[in-house]
């Protein structure tokens, strides 16, 4: 009974225990009552540069290789040599397309279906130039196509690392260092570049049905 | 012809509610990938599949909280880690975080001894192969059907921005995002005319960030120069 009268009492006093709010009159005196913030609105920022260069052209969008068929491992060889020196240390940039030339007739089902010193296309995928500590660089080479045949037919990568002088100029960094710190001279030894020659012969394949397009 | 139009009105609403992500990218919560690893095999095979690459690498899952995914350079196991498994939400990102990680454990197969030796140059210049795995990663992901912009959305969302990259073994993440940004704009510029990200808040933040370095690359388009640019902080 006194418990609960206790707390009628509580109830009863309780908003003059909670004490009265604080009012800002600045506001209410000098502010119209009225003004309310206006929502949040997300502001869509644009690509200025891809509508000015790119909007309106005809930009084909790339085809992927998910219909590939991998049980069929035949494939005919195609010998290649590159037209001119192909080298990480000249100007070669990711997506330059370099030529390559056929160098013996290429023949599939007793057909010729490329004939000798015809041209084939490839794209430079990755180029990655020589650095310091004789770190090499690398190329990567693919998507091999010809006027002649058809798409995605034309299957190898070439995928090549320069010289990779890191191996001993790290050892060599170690032993310099306690010579008044002369490992960090190490730093301006540079990695071998990728060199490939007219003379050298690169191997792909032509493999008529292990890729599709236009499924 | 009434149910004709109902079907019409129907399929129109059905579309106009669609998520504003391509077809191929499924979305996906942190909680739907970890109670079924089996999507980050997935991709990490389709990857390995369409971009015709025979060297054998697994990829696994880690409860860690590390935001970040790693490579072995021992047993070529990919890891990606709870952590950074928070942040993704479609397809594409989750196949951008594997595609990255890809490229490495490719390059652990270079080199004498089977490879053995090829982290040495990682410790040296480290950033070099940085830059080349996210390279390598967008010709991945166009080539299994991705969309690389996805790319840049992951890494706007889930990595952090350093002050200096001189110690860092990555290049800072807003000098990354440019580089990729180039590079799809280079190689790929149909996905920046049909991008589905466009509106996305990751994206639409990483347009607001990176302006002075779009600005950069945008003189560089102009001028037709092939001069390698350096990316501000």
């Amino acid at each position: 009974m006194i418990i609960r009268l206790f707390l009628a009492f509580l109830l009863l006093t309780s908003s003059a225990l909670a004490g009265e709010l604080i009012r800002d009159e600045l506001v209410e005196t000098t502010l119209d009552s009225s003004l309310k913030p206006k929502p949040y609105v997300q502001k869509v920022y644009k690509d200025k540069l891809v509508e000015k260069t790119l909007l309106g052209k005809n930009l084909p969008m790339p085809v992927p290789n998910l219909h590939y068929n991998y049980a069929d491992s035949d494939g005919v060889v195609v010998k290649l040599r590159p037209k001119t020196k192909i080298s990480t240390g000249g100007k070669l940039r990711d997506g330059d397309v370099v030529k390559f030339v056929v160098t013996q007739n290429i023949v599939h089902n007793g057909r010729v279906i490329l004939e000798k010193n015809s041209e084939v296309s490839a794209v430079v995928e990755n180029i990655s130039p020589n650095d310091r500590y004789g770190v090499p660089a690398s190329i990567v080479i693919s998507r091999f196509s010809s006027e002649v045949l058809p798409d995605k037919t034309l299957d190898g990568e070439i995928n090549l690392q320069g010289k990779n002088n890191s191996l001993w100029v790290y050892p060599l960094s170690y032993f310099l260092m306690p010579f008044f710190g002369a490992g960090f001279g190490t730093t301006f030894i540079r990695g071998g570049n990728v060199n490939i020659s007219p003379d050298e012969t690169i191997e792909i394949y032509y493999r008529p049905t292990r890729f599709r397009t236009g499924l | 012809m009434k149910k004709f139009l109902a079907l019409l009105i129907l399929s129109t609403l059905l579309a106009a509610s669609a998520p504003a992500f391509p077809a191929t990218s499924r979305l996906f919560t942190a909680k739907e990938i970890k109670k079924n690893n089996e999507t980050i095999y997935e991709i990490g095979f389709r990857l390995l599949n369409a971009n015709k690459i025979d060297k054998r690498m697994t990829f696994s899952y880690s409860t860690k909280d590390n935001v970040n995914a790693s490579t072995s350079h021992i047993n070529r196991n990919i890891i990606i880690y709870d952590g950074l498994i928070q942040y993704i939400s479609t397809e594409d990102e989750l196949a951008a975080v594997l595609a990255h990680e890809i490229s490495h454990a490719v390059d652990s197969y270079n080199g004498i001894f089977r490879g053995y030796l090829e982290f040495v140059p990682h410790i040296f210049i480290p950033r070099k192969y940085e830059r080349k795995a996210d390279q390598r990663a967008v010709d991945y992901m166009v080539n299994a059907g991705y969309n690389p912009v996805a790319l840049i959305v992951i890494m706007n969302k889930a990595f952090p921005q350093y002050r200096y990259e001189v110690l860092g073994t990555h290049p800072l993440t807003s000098r990354r995002m440019a580089m990729i940004y180039e590079y799809i704009y280079t190689k790929y510029p149909a996905f920046l005319v049909n991008n589905p990200y466009q509106n996305n808040v990751y994206y639409q933040n990483f347009l607001l960030n990176s302006e002075h370095n779009r600005k950069k690359f945008a003189q560089k388009v102009k001028t037709g120069s092939k001069k390698k640019i350096r990316y501000d902080y």
